[in-house]
């Protein structure tokens, strides 16, 4: 509980947590707190480009849609996506890791290098190149993101697992008879568990930055989506005159991917000692 | 004398490094008697701990057995498999007490979790009570104090001296025939070495266990130890009864390794030159180099083991000339 109280104390991680909570609870509920749930999809011509007032605190875009409303809505989907392609990310990355840094070798090397290449592109430009090989649509920007996201695990875990697999509790384990399957699985993935989750937390982050990036140039979300990289390209043309149309989209993917590299850092703090700002 | 129950004939390893063939043993030859205490004396980086490794096939990678035999029983563990040597050898009829017991458990683990998983994957069948019970009383044994709160702790809640009373339970948790303990009181303070050393012993009378004692001091040799094996760069150089060896040495580095033991010695007396790279060793003697009576013989041709009396044995060829036997 000591280290409940140490995070408690570390005050932009406590406040990336509160925002990382607040966004989960709005996409949880968002459906039902929203104004006007309808406007994830619907229009209304009559009210378009309405500068934020009582009834629309966040104004009307060019279809007359509340704002505000599909801010809400947005956060599901910019979660779902962040979640999505960490998993998968995680789930190709740890078990390359694991492999490549348990053996040296021929499948490790071959493991490694292929990561160097990936973590040689930019991932931006690689997720575009894939995205732009698939049909635009939400899933192909993920498979997309997930693709030039799990080199960041392996490289992780593969330096963990090398690490611990020349340490002194595995070569005891191997002395009382364990498997390499018992080593790997239940002694250094439980070991390498506090560096994943934090990169899987800094990549929750990036990742809503990047399909918002995606959605921005029309390789992700599709209309009607109430996506947040969509919205700020639709709202384009209105600038400067519209600036609410951008500005609280924009607002949103800050806040979200601010909350979750605050709580990442303030993780990698706990977890890692000799990072630890002197404060 | 009895058949031994573990014996090493002319081990010879080899690992592949950059810079060329490390060749780490070459011809180790030892035999451990049932019931007795063999200990294992060398300098760090004469290959103690690689024999260790050897026997329990948990070597380096790009480490080879050149040659040579590990009887355990009767059987040769060179030649075992991977899985069979999980299921029948390690942790089942050979314990192993590794060196350092502040990194020897793993971390995030409470201990009792990580014990009673030892005890389950060797004795599946017996029931999750039972292995508790039976730890527990183990834990007692091995004088841990309030053992049963012990097994929900985790290894950074325990001293040194606990862990590696700890580690001990560990090793003998199923019953083994056979353990090997490799410096298992290095890490430790002297008080604390006293205790776990007297531990040991008491442990090897009451379970009829035998024991393969690796540590580079020969202070905890003599107290603790049957037998004595001493190695030298990879080579057994001399071996024996304790008493026998340490009072009469025969190998001239055996008696410069006793002439710098702090005890002995009124002044400090060091073995000049150093310990030569297994990437190049010289032909014949390894100690040839250093050695005050080397022969030019010594440097062309390997000796082999001379046995004295009473069982001491030695590897120098300055016994192999009829004449000097009796010197």
């Amino acid at each position: 509980m000591l280290i409940l109280k140490k995070f408690a104390r570390d005050l932009p991680a406590f406040a990336g947590l509160v925002i990382v909570v607040a966004i989960i609870v709005v996409a949880l509920i968002g459906p039902w707190i929203a104004p006007y749930p309808g406007d994830a999809a619907g229009s209304h011509l009559l009210q378009r480009l309405k500068p934020p007032s009582a009834a629309f605190p966040f104004g009307t875009d060019n279809l007359g849609r509340d704002l505000l409303s599909r801010v809400i809505l947005g956060a599901r989907g910019a979660l779902e996506v962040a979640i999505i392609v960490v998993v998968l990310a995680a789930g190709i990355g740890v078990p390359l890791g694991l492999v490549a840094g348990y053996r040296s070798g021929f499948v490790s090397e071959t493991i490694m290098r292929v990561t160097d290449v990936f973590l040689a592109l930019p991932q931006l430009i690689l997720a575009l190149a894939l995205a732009q090989l698939m049909t635009p649509s939400l899933e192909s920007a993920m498979v997309a993101l997930a693709l030039t996201y799990w080199p960041f695990f392996t490289r992780l875990v593969y330096a963990e697992t090398r690490r611990l697999q020349s340490s002194l509790f595995v070569d005891a384990l191997r002395g009382v008879g364990a498997g390499d399957t018992r080593i790997l699985l239940l002694h250094i993935l439980p070991n390498a568990a506090s560096p994943i989750i934090v990169r899987a937390t800094l990549g929750m982050g990036f990742t809503i930055l990047v399909a918002a990036v995606l959605g921005f140039l029309g390789m992700g979300a599709t209309p009607p989506d109430p996506d947040w990289g969509l919205t700020i390209a639709e709202s384009r043309n209105y600038l400067p005159g519209a600036w609410w149309y951008s500005i609280f989209p924009g607002l949103a993917i800050l806040a979200t991917v601010l909350g979750f590299n605050l709580l990442g850092d303030g993780l990698r703090d706990l977890v890692d000692p000799r990072l630890r700002r002197s404060r | 004398m009895n058949a031994p129950i573990l014996e090493v004939r002319d081990l010879k390893l080899s690992i592949r490094t950059d810079e060329g063939i490390a060749r780490i043993l070459d011809h180790v030859d030892f035999a451990l008697e049932p019931g007795h205490i063999l200990g294992i004396v060398g300098e760090s980086g004469c290959g103690k701990s690689t024999v260790i490794r050897a026997i329990l096939g948990i070597l380096p990678q790009g480490a080879r057995v050149e040659a040579g035999e590990v009887r355990f029983g009767d059987t040769n563990l060179l030649t075992l498999r991977e899985p069979e040597l999980n299921r029948h050898i390690r942790g089942s009829r050979i314990g192993f007490v590794p060196q350092d017991p502040y990194l020897a458990l793993n971390p995030v683990f409470k201990v009792g979790a990580q014990l009673l998983e030892i005890m389950r994957w060797h004795a599946p069948d017996g029931g999750r009570n039972a292995h508790r019970g039976r730890l527990v009383e183990l834990l007692r044994r091995v004088q841990l104090p309030d053992p049963a709160a012990a097994l929900d702790r985790y290894p950074h809640q325990f001293s040194g001296g606990q862990r590696q009373r700890l580690l001990i339970a560990a090793a003998l948790a199923c019953s083994p025939a056979l353990v090997i303990a490799d410096e298992p009181t290095t890490a430790l303070d002297v008080t604390t070495q006293q205790q776990i050393l007297e531990l040991l012993r008491d442990l090897v009378r009451e379970f009829g266990l035998s024991m393969l004692f690796v540590t580079h001091d020969l202070g905890v040799v003599s107290e603790l130890c049957d037998d004595i094996c001493v190695i030298y760069a990879g080579q057994s150089v001399e071996s024996g009864p304790t008493a026998k060896v340490l009072r009469a040495p025969m190998h001239p580095y055996t008696r410069a390794l006793l002439a710098c033991h702090p005890d002995r010695s009124a002044s400090f007396v060091g073995i000049p030159g150093a310990v030569p790279s297994p990437l190049r060793p010289p032909p014949g003697c390894r100690f040839a180099p250093r050695c005050g009576q080397a022969r030019p013989i010594c440097g062309q041709r390997p000796p082999h083991a001379t046995r004295i009396r009473d069982g001491q044995c030695v590897d120098c060829l300055l016994y192999d000339m009829p004449e000097s036997v009796e010197a």
